[in-house]
C-alpha cells in the first residue's frame, strides 16, 4: 500500500491509501471540538426555500 | 462480467454483477474482512491494526469508476451501458460485535461527517447522478458480513424510487406551492400520534402511509436537501435522533434490530432540486418478535404494500422505548 492524500479540516482528518488491488481506502480520524455537543450556538445557515 | 441492462417494460436499469456471487458470506468472526488486521493476523481489507472509520472502494462492486466491457452487445430496443459509477464500503467502528445502535451518539456524529465527505466527492463526479448512502443491518435483509457496516452507491442515474419521489414532490410544489416533505411534517406535528422523537432540527415517525411496521422516516425540520446543507447544530440534532431511533429499535423486541437505512439526498446531476426534502427510511422487516414482513405478490408482482399493523399503534410502541441521549462516553 502507498500513501497518496492526506486531507485536513480542524475536526477530521483523512489519509488515503492505495491498496495492492489499486482500490483506495480512506482513513477518518477526528478531534471533536465540544464532544459534550454542549455548545449549540453554532447554528446552521437560515434554510434557503420552503 | 458486469453491465448495466435497460428494462424497457418498466423504463429502469438494471445491473448484472456475476463477481459478486462469489464475494465474501457469513464468514467466522476471526477471518471477518473488515476487523483490523492485527499484527501477524489474517491480512484484512483494512491493512493496519485500528482505525476509527474508515471508506474504500467495494472489492465486490456492482458499479465501478473504470467498468468492464459488457458481456453482450446492446441494440436500440435491448440498451446496454458499461456499467459506471461507484461503490463504497464505509465501516464506522472497528469493533465485529458492536452496530450503529451500539456505537456512542459521537461516534454516529462522526459517521454522518463522513458521510457528508463522501457525498461532497462523489457528488462532484461528472459521471455521477446520484449518490446513495444506506445500511443493510441483519441476515433478515441479506447481509453478507456481520461487521457493522454501511454502503454507498453512485450511480450514473437517477434511481427509480427517488424519480418517483422527485416527481411526486415536484407536482406538489407545482399546485400548492409547498414542499411536500415539509407538508408531512407539519401533517405528523399536528396529529403527534405517530411522532416517534424530535428535536430542534429532526423529527423521527412512523408516517401515515408507513408499508412496513416499523417503518421510521427522520424528516429535516428545515428545507435541506442534502448532508452537505448541515451544519454542525443540524448534525449533531442527526446524530442524537439517530441514536434514539436506533437504541428504541433494539429495545422493542430485546434483539439487534435488523433494518435498511436509505439516505435521500437530491440528485447529483447539476440540476436544481429545491423542491425535494432530505430525510433518512428505514425499513425494518420484522412485525413481530417471531415474525418477518415480506415482500409477497401484491408487494413484488404489483408493487402494492399490504401493512398488516396500523402506524399510530407501531408508533406508540416504538415511542415508549425513546430515551434522553448522552454525549459523556460510557466507561
Amino acid at each position: 500500500m502507498e500513501e497518496i492524500e492526506t486531507l485536513q479540516d480542524p475536526e477530521m482528518h483523512r489519509r488515503q491509501i492505495e491498496l495492492l488491488d489499486g482500490r483506495y481506502l480512506l482513513f477518518y480520524t477526528f478531534e471533536i471540538q465540544d464532544p459534550a455537543g454542549s455548545d449549540r450556538s453554532l447554528k446552521d445557515e437560515e434554510e434557503v426555500t420552503r | 462480467m458486469s453491465e448495466l441492462r435497460f428494462n424497457p417494460l418498466l423504463g429502469e436499469w438494471t445491473a448484472t454483477a456475476t463477481a459478486r456471487q462469489d464475494r465474501t458470506f457469513l464468514p467466522p468472526d476471526n477471518y471477518c474482512p473488515l476487523c483490523p488486521t492485527a499484527p501477524g493476523g489474517f491480512p484484512t481489507e483494512i491493512p493496519e491494526p485500528d482505525y476509527d472509520i474508515v471508506a474504500f472502494e467495494n472489492k465486490f462492486p456492482s458499479l465501478r469508476s473504470i467498468p468492464e466491457t459488457p458481456s453482450i452487445i446492446g441494440n436500440d430496443f435491448y440498451r446496454v451501458e458499461p456499467s459506471l459509477g461507484v461503490c463504497e464500503v464505509v465501516v464506522y467502528t472497528p469493533h465485529h460485535s458492536s452496530s450503529l445502535a451500539n456505537e456512542s451518539v459521537e461516534q454516529i456524529y462522526k459517521l454522518i461527517r463522513v458521510w457528508t465527505d463522501r457525498f461532497k466527492e462523489l457528488d462532484s463526479l461528472d459521471f455521477v447522478d446520484y449518490v446513495f448512502i444506506f445500511e443493510n443491518k441483519g441476515e433478515a435483509v441479506g447481509v453478507t458480513l456481520h461487521h457493522p457496516h454501511g454502503q454507498i452507491y453512485a450511480y450514473p442515474f437517477v434511481p427509480p424510487y427517488i424519480l418517483k419521489e422527485l416527481s411526486q414532490a415536484r407536482s406538489h410544489k407545482e399546485t400548492s406551492g409547498r414542499c411536500l416533505y415539509c407538508d408531512v411534517v407539519s401533517e405528523e406535528t399536528n396529529f403527534k400520534d405517530r411522532v416517534i422523537a424530535e428535536n430542534e432540527s429532526f423529527m423521527a415517525v412512523i408516517p401515515f402511509f408507513a408499508r412496513y411496521p416499523y417503518e421510521t422516516h427522520i424528516y429535516s425540520k428545515r428545507h435541506l436537501q442534502a448532508l452537505t446543507d448541515l451544519f454542525v447544530h443540524g448534525q449533531r440534532d442527526l446524530a442524537e435522533i439517530l441514536k434514539q431511533v436506533l437504541a428504541a429499535f433494539d429495545q422493542l423486541f430485546e434483539v439487534s434490530f435488523p433494518y435498511i437505512m436509505s439516505i435521500h439526498q437530491r440528485p447529483s446531476d447539476g440540476a436544481v432540486y429545491d423542491y425535494y426534502h432530505f430525510h433518512i427510511e428505514f425499513y425494518p422487516p420484522m412485525r413481530s418478535k417471531a415474525k418477518l414482513k415480506y415482500l409477497a405478490g401484491s408487494e413484488a408482482g404489483a408493487g402494492m404494500f399490504i401493512n398488516d399493523t396500523l402506524p399510530e399503534e407501531k408508533a406508540a410502541e416504538l415511542r415508549s422505548h425513546i430515551e434522553p441521549v448522552s454525549w459523556q462516553p460510557t466507561t
